[in-house]
């Protein structure tokens, strides 16, 4: 054997310590890179295993089309993300691919669902006015229907593939009521929050009343 | 038959090519140019991934902020709030100093809350961007994490506001 065998071998696996200490393997920092603060485990892993399904839709502004898509993860999690449909994928505002790899949600517990309330603000370079609360998640397998409904506003929602579901409505003032339809037992209501004023919290953020990291932890 | 006689030059060539056995070197050595590769390696690696990591802050096991995903000027960054309480409401809220919040919210039954810039906005200005985190208390008690904001990765000295385009 040359001389020059065991160095290769020595370089290489010096290189692959490296890399393993670099991306926290060895020292058992969190999959997303963490904070490195205290070692905390970070979010789950999301990138897509195999192709993500549109499995709900809902109308929005602009003849848009809201989607959640579902997938699996490497460790098998059920994992959804909500995004603008275009052509059967989920795409951004730009028409490009929402990168669900750090984007994508493998945390749903649906008992009986798992929901995500949005409030979102109007977009100012599009058309007609895009103020609306969307609410998206996903239901148990016995879950038929989800109606949202924020003041008078209401929609219902059928859970598809996954339990996945999606509604949006006008922006409206109050709680969040959701009623279940199950198939197993009688319609169940669970009240949630309002969603968080955004006139409010830019209120506050044009005067410095919300409080920066700075003041409260690294 | 007359020997062939290198020139000085040939004389470096092969020994720049190892045709000539090299010096002996110390076993010790080896392992300290072993250690050297390993540091470097390591250091290059958490310079290069200083753009993905680093994002999330820690607090109460709470990981949250401002997520830039590849590039920290691009326009597509996260506002994340991994809370994973039970009976706990997650939220999140994404925007810049200039046009407020594209949108706010909050998690049921799920550790995480997660807006995108592009899913709301257009144009979203990263190097002013804004995070909002809380994660309240279901039954009313103190928040696990108490709401307050994040700043851009790079201080928001600058704008770089993604063209509508």
């Amino acid at each position: 054997m040359s001389r020059r065998g065991p160095v290769a071998a020595i370089a290489v696996a010096a290189t692959v310590a490296g890399v393993l200490i670099a991306t926290g393997a060895v020292f058992g920092q969190g999959a997303d890179g963490g904070s490195g603060e205290t070692g905390a485990v970070g979010p789950p892993d999301s990138t897509p295993v195999g192709r993500p399904t549109v499995a709900a839709r809902a109308p929005a502004h602009a003849g848009r089309q809201l989607a959640v898509a579902t997938y699996r993860n490497k460790d098998g999690r059920v994992c959804a993300a909500l995004g603008l449909e275009n052509n059967g994928e989920l795409r951004d505002r730009r028409g490009r691919a929402l990168p669900l790899d750090q984007g994508g949600d493998c945390t749903m517990r649906p008992q009986p669902v798992a929901v995500q309330v949005i409030q979102q603000a109007n977009d100012p370079t599009t058309p007609g006015d895009e103020r609306s609360i969307i609410v998206w998640g996903l239901a148990a397998k016995d879950v038929s229907g989800v109606d949202a409904a924020v003041g008078d506003q209401h929609q219902t929602a059928t859970p598809g593939r996954d339990g996945a579901f999606v509604a949006s409505l006008a922006p409206r003032q109050g709680q969040v009521k959701l009623t279940l339809s199950r198939t197993s037992q009688a319609p169940e209501q669970i009240i949630l929050p309002a969603p968080p004023d955004i006139t409010e919290l830019n209120r506050r953020l044009k005067d410095g009343s919300i409080p920066s990291d700075e003041t409260t932890h690294p | 038959m007359r020997a062939h006689r290198r020139s000085p030059r040939e004389f470096r060539l092969s020994q720049a090519m190892g045709v000539r056995a090299a010096p002996r070197v110390s076993s010790r050595r080896w392992w300290k140019a072993a250690a050297l590769t390993v540091l470097a390696s390591a250091a290059v690696l958490q310079i290069a991934g200083s753009a993905q990591a680093g994002h999330y802050h820690n607090v109460n096991n709470i990981q949250h902020g401002l997520v830039h995903g590849s590039s920290d000027s691009d326009g597509a960054f996260f506002s994340r709030t991994y809370g994973y309480y039970f009976g706990s409401y997650n939220f999140c809220g994404v925007g810049d100093y200039d046009a407020g919040y594209y949108a706010t919210a909050y998690s049921y039954n799920a550790d995480l809350c997660s807006l995108y810039s592009y899913t709301y906005y257009r144009a979203p200005d990263e190097c002013r961007g804004v995070s909002y985190n809380r994660v309240q208390n279901q039954n009313g008690g103190a928040d696990f994490l108490g709401e307050h904001l994040h700043d851009a990765h790079s201080p928001p000295q600058y704008s770089c506001r993604v063209s509508a385009a």
